[in-house]
């Protein structure tokens, strides 16, 4: 069953090349296009495949540069998935 | 062909330079635009180069290094971007027309400049830099080494005097990133414009400003970067806020590369060969007789970059001769210094430069002393 995924979003691509770079090596996670659920703009976040949100979080905290950890849950009828703000990190 | 004409472009580059721009090429899909993977692939290799060029210049934070168009393009960003009407400059004489065009510009809008002389020997008297600075100075602007001479300016006293006073320093290191040390922090530069295309050994078309957190400066174009696209203005965080557009990724790539064989000779290497084909060039044009060299003689703090005249024959007929009986590639003219050529005396000249790189060797330099001989005697 889809029990939806964590992801960090960021003001800048090049600042999700930085966090990509980071977490390689410690976790499962690709850069993916920014979800229309998280902002209408454009962007790439990073989307991981394993870890729970206070790990996730702990990494956020610690990175260069700012950046928010979302949960995107189950996906609803229209397909889009109900997304639940779990903390800002970074240097922000 | 001899080409002694790498204070304007370095014609040889590393192999890992060529080969690296031809890899990039044909995966090189926008960068941070739109999420698969060749996009994310070519997103990743301009952060790397980001970070290769932030750790050669002591730049603790990559996202300070802005990418641009070339060392011109950051002088640009650097001026425009950070003075405004009631804003003071103190810059030199011997400055490119990439600062004095700019600043002559920023005159009309308001921003006051002073100009300080070297007079004929070419070095820069600290002790008139600091009278110049008034309390409505924002910003020292001054060039790290002549274009037309070679000669290294103290960035180190450059750096503690702007400090002192609170204002920004702005260094054009046009001629000398790539072939001497330099370091953001331990020298406190505020702003470095850098070209790619000379001593870091990339392709035309690159070059990067370092904005260090104590310059706060407007962008100077607006558009698309990728990131909060929904947002009708420029995106405050660095580097989108002045990196609209796509980039020349294929040249940030061949910087990075050239920086990387940089790192593998060792610019300490570089700046020790640099030393040598100075001394011997500045050595070998004093010993012809009719011939004369301008600016201060003292090797030491010159890069290799020299001009020169021969008595008898004008510059741009020197550089031709030079060009089409010896094979031998230099520039003539003005050199886009047009204030420095007032200090040496030949603004209605102009002069013959020769400027080598680390691929230059001491028998190039020798034939072009021994032709520079022979047009001597005939002149």
């Amino acid at each position: 069953m889809d029990q939806g995924f964590y992801l960090l979003a960021f003001d800048s691509t090049q600042h999700s090349m930085k966090a990509d770079k980071l977490a390689a090596g410690h976790f499962r996670a690709a850069i993916v296009p920014t979800p229309t659920e998280i902002t209408s703009g454009c962007g790439f976040s990073l989307r991981f495949y394993e870890g729970d949100a206070e790990v996730l979080l702990d990494f956020a905290h610690k990175l260069p540069v700012p950046a928010k950890l979302y949960h995107l849950g189950e996906k609803g009828p229209d397909g889009r998935r109900a997304v639940t703000t779990i903390g800002e990190g970074g240097a922000g | 062909m001899i080409y002694l004409d790498n204070a304007a472009t370095t014609l040889q580059k590393p192999e890992a330079v060529y080969r690296r721009v031809a890899e990039c090429l044909p995966l090189c899909a926008n960068p941070g635009r739109s999420g698969h993977r060749l996009s994310v692939q070519t997103a990743r290799a301009v952060y790397d180069a980001r970070e290769t060029v932030a750790a050669f210049f002591g730049i603790a934070d990559a996202m300070r290094v802005v990418f641009g168009l070339n060392c011109t393009d950051a002088l640009n960003l650097a001026l425009h971007g950070g003075l405004q009407s009631g804003d003071h400059v103190v810059t030199t004489s011997v400055e490119h027309n990439s600062v004095l065009r700019p600043l002559n510009a920023l005159a009309l809008q308001g921003v006051a400049h002073t100009i300080i002389e070297t007079g004929p020997g070419g070095t820069l008297d600290m002790a008139a830099v600091a009278a110049a600075i008034r309390p409505d100075t924002k910003m020292l602007a001054v060039t790290h080494a002549s274009n037309l001479t070679g000669i290294l300016n103290p960035l180190a006293e450059l750096g503690a005097l702007c400090r002192k006073h609170g204002i920004l320093l702005l260094v054009d290191a046009a001629q000398s990133a790539g072939c001497v040390p330099i370091d953001v922090q331990a020298l406190q530069i505020d702003l470095l414009a850098v070209p790619g295309h000379k001593a870091l050994f990339g392709i035309q078309g690159t070059g990067f400003l370092y904005v260090g957190p104590r310059a706060h400066l407007r962008e100077v174009r607006q558009g698309g970067t990728g990131s909060q696209s929904s947002q009708p203005f420029q995106p405050d965080v660095l580097p989108d806020r002045y990196e609209s557009g796509t980039l020349n990724v294929p040249g940030i790539v061949s910087v990075a590369a050239g920086i990387e064989y940089i790192n593998t000779v060792g610019i300490e290497a570089v700046e020790a060969h640099d030393r040598a084909l100075a001394k011997q060039m500045l050595e070998g044009l004093a010993a012809i007789p009719g011939v004369t060299v301008y600016g201060n003689a003292d090797a030491a703090r010159r890069l290799p970059v020299v001009a020169f005249n021969i008595a008898g024959l004008p510059s741009a007929e020197t550089a031709t001769r030079l060009d089409i009986d010896y094979d031998i590639a230099a520039r003539s003219g003005f050199h886009c210094a047009p204030l420095a050529h007032r200090s040496f005396g030949t603004a209605n000249e102009g002069s013959v430069r020769i400027s080598g790189s680390w691929f230059t060797t001491r028998q190039d330099v020798e034939a072009a002393l021994r032709a520079v001989e022979a047009l001597a005697k005939k002149a």
